[in-house]
């Protein structure tokens, strides 16, 4: 069932298009998140799908009702902000209780709701408090709460962890998760964080420069990137790409990088190759390994550099006057200078048009 | 400084003036002498007001300005408050202090309140053309008051409020507005925006918001408005004196007319308990609101 549906939507500030021609369908129960660059119009989607923002052209429909000209409070939507916006000379219980009673629910509906959220958050305790006398988790655990307790068809997250630290930010998004788990509201989460998009959508929306790039499940989206830009922006380190020409000999395909040909008999193409066109080939570091002797295919190549993460060692090797990093297990050392036999994990490649910048 | 001289061995720091020492009592020296004179120029003529306002006119006439009052007495208050000649009428000031007060209190209230809701939408309801508005606003700060005297003028005799009190409180409320809107729509910008989305999403409308999330976050930039307002409006002369007649003129007026009196003796006591008297108001207002004032006019310097 379509709980969201973004049809045609259009915005403009002045001649600058901020979103051109969006089209989206939000099942229920679905996770979304909007994933982008700064400035690539994601929070202005969302704030579009919230009616805080007002659309130059097109349809948004909630719940099946076309809520286009539609107050945000008509909406039935909570939202959770990146600076949490919660009111400062309220107490806690009172920016929880805020939205309900600005819906006329009786004080005795209210109070036991917003006391069963707070404990379910963890936050029973600090119902008293004003928000300056909180931490930034706990304030961003009340900005939740107070979503919650409105109970809406559709839970809106504008970058809620970004003001975080590291550690609090992965246990907060582990929150967010279960959370969303156990109540199964549809939620629209902005974030440029890809390890928070990577972890909490069902689907994501990768966008750029005010137009989607691509929608799909997490790992879809990061092993079969539909174009550069989405191969380039998820996935740290970044994927490696290699420049070349596609050799067609009867009806084996191979790619000309330079250094290496690399095979493409088993690549799945979604257009017809032809001899000689341009082409990028991508791999992730991870599909870069230390050869172990059953790879269809394998490189000797020199390590210029390592880096230790701790979990892995990132090796970049040259290849050719390029260069490509792979990511080794921690207790592979390779020493610098001396070649290594690497496999390249061919299941994994992308392959993209030079110029069109399209995967084929 | 205090570090400097810890360091230093016992012997050598008992006693001993040392030139950084010399220098910076010096320099002490220098700013108490400096707020010392500036306090004596505020001060001086106060002293000067309140003491020969207890004194008698034969010890006033015996000159003596800086000497405290021999046989104090408080004859000139109450001759000032309710007695004094002014004009045709000998009852004193009180009248028109009731004026100041009936002109001044709704004034100031209604041009207060008007200018926070202004404000309020200026910077936080954008609406097309609200940067004209705003310009025009601004732009109305710097109406020289001269300028509109006589459009005024027709403009209250044409509402039948030429001479009232009703009228004085209608000027002073339209030439209030610039002001207080300009003060609190500079001080709204600094409210964060997600607030205002937070409380659209839970379902308050426009004066909800404002009463109810805004307002509470104001109370410094609210008491800046009601003093400089308070204090304008009372002390305001121009006005007072071309669009009152003598039923409904306010306190500077009637101070006016009883000092620049030509008949008879000069009474100064009366006129320094009358001054003081007049001055009262926003004396007060200042030293039970003071504080907040201050922290109000430094709000946005040290917010981060």
């Amino acid at each position: 069932m379509i709980d969201i549906r973004i049809s045609s939507c259009n915005k403009n500030y002045g001649s600058l298009r901020v979103l051109k021609d969006i089209n989206l369908e939000i099942e229920r129960g679905e996770f979304i998140v909007l994933l982008g660059p700064s400035g690539c119009g994601k929070s202005t989607l969302l704030h579009i799908v919230a009616g805080l923002d007002r659309l130059s052209s097109g349809a948004i429909e909630i719940g099946g009702r076309d809520v286009t000209d539609v107050e945000p409070k008509d909406r039935d939507i909570a939202m959770v902000f990146q600076s949490y916006a919660l009111y400062p000379t309220m107490s806690v219980r009172s920016n929880m209780e805020f939205g309900l009673r600005m819906r006329g629910k009786p004080m005795a509906e209210i109070r036991p709701l917003v006391e069963e959220k707070a404990r379910m958050l963890h936050i029973d305790h600090l119902l008293d408090r004003r928000p300056s006398q909180l931490s930034g988790g706990q304030r961003q655990r009340v900005a939740i709460g107070r979503a919650l307790v409105r109970d809406p068809k559709v839970f809106l997250f504008d970058e809620p962890l970004s003001n975080l630290d590291a550690k609090l930010r992965a246990s907060m998004r582990t929150e967010i998760k279960k959370l969303h788990q156990s109540l199964g509201t549809t939620a629209i989460y902005v974030t440029h964080d890809q390890l928070e998009a990577m972890t909490l959508a069902t689907r994501m929306v990768v966008m750029k420069a005010g137009e989607i790039q691509q929608v799909g499940k997490p790992e879809e989206v990061y092993h079969r990137p539909v174009n550069l830009f989405v191969a380039d922006f998820l996935g740290n380190p970044g994927m490696n790409f290699m420049k070349g020409h596609l050799r067609l000999d009867g009806n084996r395909v191979s790619a000309d990088v330079g250094a290496a040909t690399i095979p493409l008999d088993g690549y799945a193409f979604d257009e017809k190759p032809t001899d000689g066109q341009a082409v990028v080939v991508g791999l992730r570091p991870e599909s870069v390994q230390p050869a172990t002797g059953g790879e269809p295919f394998s490189l000797t190549l020199k390590p210029t550099l390592i880096e230790h993460t701790g979990s892995d060692n990132l090796v970049v090797l040259a290849m050719g006057s390029e260069e490509i990093v792979g990511k080794f297990p921690s207790d592979m050392l390779p020493k610098l200078g001396e070649p290594v036999t690497v496999g390249f994990d061919l299941s994994r490649l992308s392959v993209f048009d030079a110029t069109t910048e399209r995967r084929i | 400084m205090s570090t400097s001289t810890d360091a230093m061995p016992r012997a050598q720091r008992a006693g001993w003036l040392t030139p950084r020492r010399a220098k910076a009592i010096l320099k002490r020296g220098v700013l108490y002498l400096l707020l010392a004179i500036v306090a004596f120029f505020f001060a001086g003529p106060l002293y000067i007001l309140l003491s020969t306002s207890f004194k008698t006119m034969p010890e006033i006439q015996a000159g003596g300005l800086m000497s405290l009052p021999h046989e104090p007495t408080t004859q000139a208050w109450v001759t000032a408050w309710g007695e004094a000649c002014i004009g045709i009428t000998c009852g004193g000031l009180k009248g028109y202090f009731g004026n100041s007060m009936i002109m001044a209190v709704p004034a100031v209230l209604i041009s207060v309140m008007i200018g926070a809701i202004n404000g309020y939408a200026l910077a936080k309801w954008p609406f097309p053309g609200a940067r004209f508005v705003f310009a025009a606003l601004v732009a109305g700060n710097f109406v020289p008051f001269q300028v509109v005297l006589a459009p005024v003028s027709v403009t209250l005799r044409t509402l039948g409020l030429f001479g009232s009190v009703e009228g004085l409180i209608l000027i002073h409320v339209i030439y209030g507005i610039p002001i207080t809107t300009m003060l609190f729509r500079n001080f709204f910008l600094s409210v964060p925006n997600d607030l205002i989305k937070a409380a659209r999403i839970d379902g308050a409308g426009f004066f909800w918001i404002f009463f109810r999330i805004v307002l509470p976050l104001s109370p410094s930039v609210i008491v800046v408005a009601l003093i400089l307002q308070f204090t304008g409006i009372w002390n305001d002369f121009l006005f007072a004196v071309s669009f009152s007649n003598p039923s409904s003129a306010p306190m500077t007026v009637a101070l006016n007319n009883l000092v620049n009196s030509n008949f008879g003796v000069k009474e100064y006591n009366v006129h320094m308990a009358a001054t003081v008297i007049a001055a009262a108001p926003t004396l007060i207002l200042y030293i039970l609101l003071g504080r907040y004032f201050l922290r109000g006019m430094t709000a946005g310097a040290v917010k981060g």
